[in-house]
């Protein structure tokens, strides 16, 4: 038999008590931050999958010649917000120079545009590209790109616009459903003269003075499959040579609700 | 606490188990969502038929060409118009005179598509 003399109940429970009560104070202390934290970065990325969602829809809508497309998605965590291109202080300025025939082009854009309540990243919806960035901090990154290209045998460079119309600005959280429609479609290729002559296509990006992006354009535009240089001296222009035909397709995207 | 009969531990071990898989389970479904998505994205967006239509119409542009030549003389110019309009494709295509390939009289054929996404480049003889 155990000697049982100096084994006291209260002291076992103060004990227990205690180990209970600091597992607590440990959890509440710093595992509900990493939860919170771990909560808002799960939401970024549903999100950051959505409006990928969305960037299809639009695709489907300009390149498939679907009229009309919805799509219902959970908005958490923060605002999804339509901005009209007349709102918007984006847009892309595309010139082409043929030694006689010069032509500037003003194409504003409209954005879908995620604002995060708890962190403060910020993903948007632009001319056809999902694009992050941190708000307050300069850089910007594409998570999925539009579809121009330059297409080297033919030597014709093809760029997509397209634009968010909306009648009124909205904002939603929680149970989204994007309706939208195509509003107008037009293809304009350019000819230059004298025909097949190389022409000097530059473009500007001109961005919002809220919400930036000009980094994510400037590596895409870049970049391998678009292949434009930066021109010298010029913020946030770009040009390519050598062209010789210019293919512009501008689509307005118009969103009837959200 | 003596002598209680343990033979039942292996139901509560199995449920410990299939709590288990349920997790490693739940993990691939949620991947699966996502993977099935980049799939058939991929499948939907590569242009396998506009490029079929696009043989399509060039053979029956040469097969016209040999008919009536002076009549077919507009449809290069608008199959290149309308695969841009329509199908979003900077499409070009050349046709040659005919050679004797193996005691056939046949014409080679270069045709050259791309739609930012996928660049299809033939040589062949029609």
């Amino acid at each position: 038999m155990m000697d049982d003399r100096a084994v006291s109940e209260a002291i076992g429970f103060i004990l227990i008590l205690g180990l209970v009560l600091t597992g607590i104070g440990l959890v509440t202390l710093y595992g509900y931050p990493v939860l919170a934290k771990e909560q808002s970065s799960t939401d970024m990325k549903n999100m950051e999958r959505a409006m990928i969602v969305i960037q299809n829809d639009m695709k489907s809508l300009c390149y498939k010649n679907v009229p009309y497309k919805e799509s219902t998605l959970q908005v958490s965590g923060g605002t999804l917000e339509v901005i009209d291109a007349d709102d918007y202080g984006s847009s892309m300025n595309i010139s082409y120079n043929t030694g006689s025939d010069t032509g500037y082009l003003v194409y504003p854009l409209g954005a879908l545009t995620y604002r995060s309540d708890r962190s403060n990243e910020v993903i948007t919806l632009e001319n056809g590209a999902v694009i992050t960035r941190q708000d307050g901090q300069a850089g910007s990154a594409m998570l999925a790109e539009p579809r121009w290209f330059y297409d080297e045998p033919t030597k014709t460079f093809v760029i997509y616009i397209m634009n968010v119309i909306a009648d009124d600005r909205m904002a939603k959280s929680g149970m989204a459903t994007v309706r939208m429609s195509l509003e107008k479609a037009s293809t304009r290729p350019h000819e230059p003269e004298p025909p097949g002559g190389p022409v000097t296509v530059t473009v500007t990006y001109t961005a919002d003075t809220k919400n930036d992006h000009s980094t994510a354009w400037k590596n895409y535009l870049t970049g391998p499959t678009v292949g434009m240089e930066r021109k010298g001296g010029a913020e946030n222009t770009y040009e390519i040579s050598g062209v010789s035909k210019l293919v512009i397709k501008e689509y307005n995207i118009k969103i009837l609700g959200i | 606490m003596a002598r209680l009969n343990e033979e039942g531990q292996w139901i509560v071990l199995m449920g410990l188990l299939v709590a288990v898989a349920l997790f490693f389970l739940a993990v691939i479904v949620n991947q699966s969502a996502l993977v099935g998505q980049t799939t058939a994205e991929g499948v939907l967006e590569f242009s396998k038929n506009d490029i079929r239509d696009l043989r399509e119409a060039v053979f029956d542009y040469i097969d016209a060409y040999e008919k009536d030549a002076a009549a077919s003389e507009a449809i290069p110019e608008d199959i290149v118009a309308i695969s841009l309009e329509r199908k979003n494709a900077v499409v070009s295509f050349s046709v040659d005179g005919p050679q004797d390939i193996l005691g056939h009289e046949m014409r080679p054929v270069t045709i050259h598509y791309n739609n930012g996404v996928t660049v299809y480049d033939e040589t062949t003889y029609h």
